[in-house]
């Protein structure tokens, strides 16, 4: 993000969109979006989509679920863009509508009583099916092993987790996220890194850091 | 959470850091398996709804009509329910007092006839008893024949005496002022268009010696009023003098007041002579010279003849009791004061 291109080298709309990718931040972004730029929106979807979907996916444990919600954050998003306020981090902003509309989403399917237990048991195949061709069987296995590892956390640890991962969010703003105190979250991701290490190759010599 | 991971994977600190640095064999391992991306239709739709949200709003006369309920029905709402409020209060304020009139009296005046019956009963049980109800009558029947005279002054004068029991510094009171406006504005009520009046007067034309009987139309009186006809002044006004006399002074009074609506001269006539009669009987009785008590009367009494002077009426009672005094029963002058009395309360029963 640090890397600044010259306006002269670039030309038109292309020039602009670069400029912001590079320059402005999120909540920047969002304002310019509020004011009626729609450049500025694409590469506020284009930073956090894959991200926030992942997330989704995640957490939720269902496509079509993840999906859903996936609209849905961003249509409030949309919608509510007049009354956003630059006070807060965008990304803290995001992720909390995201995990509002998970509850909501959730409870809706709830009530209609839909059966998800199939379409749970999916995700983790596809993500199998979805790997790198190229890559090694051992590697293709750790991924395996971690997407189920995250699949059996308690949902309050793959929370704090995901968001950890996905949004780079710090301590604090993922406390904010969650509702929760910082010491909670802390303690969430220590248990679910210590679950989650354990589908990882272990290391030849104890107490050499991870990586 | 303040369970602690397993001892064989527990993060130390430096680990733990590291892992929040992005350093860490879990992260990388779960940035490797995350694949999944939002599909493409997905993606078309979202950047077409927020394209679609910054475009300009076409504003169609229901969402103008919808924005301006919503920014004005709270005070529209609150405008209306006050004006409608007002509007009540102002049309019970003007309706209430005519209604007293015109509806209310109906009943309460029935309510004075159905008394009638009884004071018909003490009237029947000894005529030469009754006098005084006789009196009534004669001097209701001569007051009725002026009554269809009576001005708007009058009946305002009237109402500000029936409802006096407000002080004098109280004139200027809005109830009063509105009661004798109202008074002022009634219409005048010809007795003659009134079925019982006419029966009565009927019958006491046909037989003066008799009048008191006439009286016991009240029970007649009734169905008339079912009828729909006005009660007749002198019906009315000997049911409302039988309560005063059966200790009913509270409804009689109510009764007076509305009746003064309908018959102001006969009921102011009726009260002066109240009046007058209290007032001159106590100077009678206390002066010793009957011819001085006859001329003073008027003097001492003069606030109750005050509305005389236009058209001076001697009460009977008082007239009667200075002839009885002043002169002997069979001489001239005697003789012509009786013939005086007679031909203004031609149905005056002496005593």
């Amino acid at each position: 993000m640090g890397v600044k291109a010259h306006p002269a080298l670039l030309s038109g709309a292309f020039a602009y969109a670069v400029m912001m990718a590079v320059e402005l931040n999120d909540t920047a972004l969002m304002l310019r979006y509020k004011d009626g730029d729609m450049t500025a929106f694409e590469t506020l979807y284009g930073r956090h989509k894959g991200a926030l979907f992942r997330f989704l996916v995640r957490q939720t444990g269902n496509q079509q679920f993840a999906e859903d919600v996936f609209q849905e954050v961003w249509s409030r998003i949309i919608r509510n863009r007049d009354s956003y306020q630059a006070d807060a981090k965008f990304t803290t902003y995001l992720y909390h509508i995201a995990r509002n509309c998970s509850v909501d989403q959730h409870r809706r399917m709830q009530k209609r009583d839909n059966d998800i237990s199939e379409n749970e048991a999916a995700v983790p195949e596809a993500q199998a099916q979805d790997g790198n061709p190229v890559a090694t069987a051992e590697t293709a296995d750790i991924r395996i092993a971690i997407v189920d590892a995250l699949n059996q956390l308690p949902n309050d640890q793959r929370e704090a987790f995901l968001l950890k991962e996905e949004s780079g969010l710090s301590l604090e703003e993922i406390a904010t996220v969650t509702g929760v105190g910082r010491e909670t979250v802390k303690s969430r991701l220590r248990y679910a890194l210590s679950k989650l290490r354990q589908c990882l190759p272990q290391p030849e010599t104890a107490g050499v850091e991870d990586d | 959470m303040t369970e602690k991971p397993d001892n064989e994977t527990e993060l130390n600190d430096e680990q733990f850091e590291a892992y929040l640095d992005g350093n860490s064999a879990v992260s990388h391992a779960y940035r490797e398996a995350n694949t999944p991306a939002p599909p493409p239709a997905l993606d078309r739709a979202i950047r077409k709804e927020a394209e679609a949200a910054l475009l300009p709003k076409r504003r169609n006369f229901m969402d103008w009509d919808m924005e301006f309920w919503r920014q004005w029905a709270r005070p529209v709402s609150t405008v209306v329910i006050m004006g409608v409020s007002l509007a009540v209060v102002l049309q019970v304020m003007d309706i209430r007092p005519e209604k007293n009139i015109a509806m209310m009296d109906a009943p309460d005046a029935s309510s004075a006839l159905i008394k009638a019956p009884r004071s018909e009963a003490l009237l029947q049980r000894a005529p030469a008893e009754s006098t005084a109800d006789k009196r009534l009558a004669e001097g209701a029947m001569v007051a009725a024949q002026s009554a269809a005279k009576a001005e708007p002054a009058s009946r305002a004068r009237m109402a500000s005496k029936l409802s006096g029991t407000l002080p004098d510094g109280a004139a200027d009171a809005p109830a009063l002022a509105r009661e004798q406006s109202i008074a002022a504005d009634l219409p005048a009520i010809s007795e003659s268009e009134t079925a019982m009046y006419s029966i009565a007067a009927d019958r006491i034309s046909a037989d003066p010696e008799n009048a008191i009987e006439t009286l016991r139309l009240a029970d007649n009186a009734m169905e008339e009023w079912n009828a729909g006809a006005q009660a007749s002044a002198d019906i009315w006004l000997a049911g409302i003098a039988a309560m005063e006399d059966s200790d009913q002074a509270g409804i009689a009074h109510n009764e007076l007041t509305k009746m003064a609506r309908h018959y102001p001269k006969i009921v102011e006539r009726y009260q002066q002579q109240k009046e007058f009669s209290a007032a001159a009987r106590l100077d009678i009785n206390a002066a010793a010279d009957a011819d001085l008590t006859l001329e003073r009367s008027p003097v001492t009494t003069q606030a109750a003849m005050a509305d005389q002077t236009t058209n001076p009426l001697p009460n009977p009672d008082v007239w009667a009791a200075g002839i009885a005094r002043l002169y002997a029963d069979d001489s001239e002058q005697a003789a012509a004061e009786r013939a005086k009395i007679l031909r203004i309360y031609p149905y005056y029963v002496w005593q």
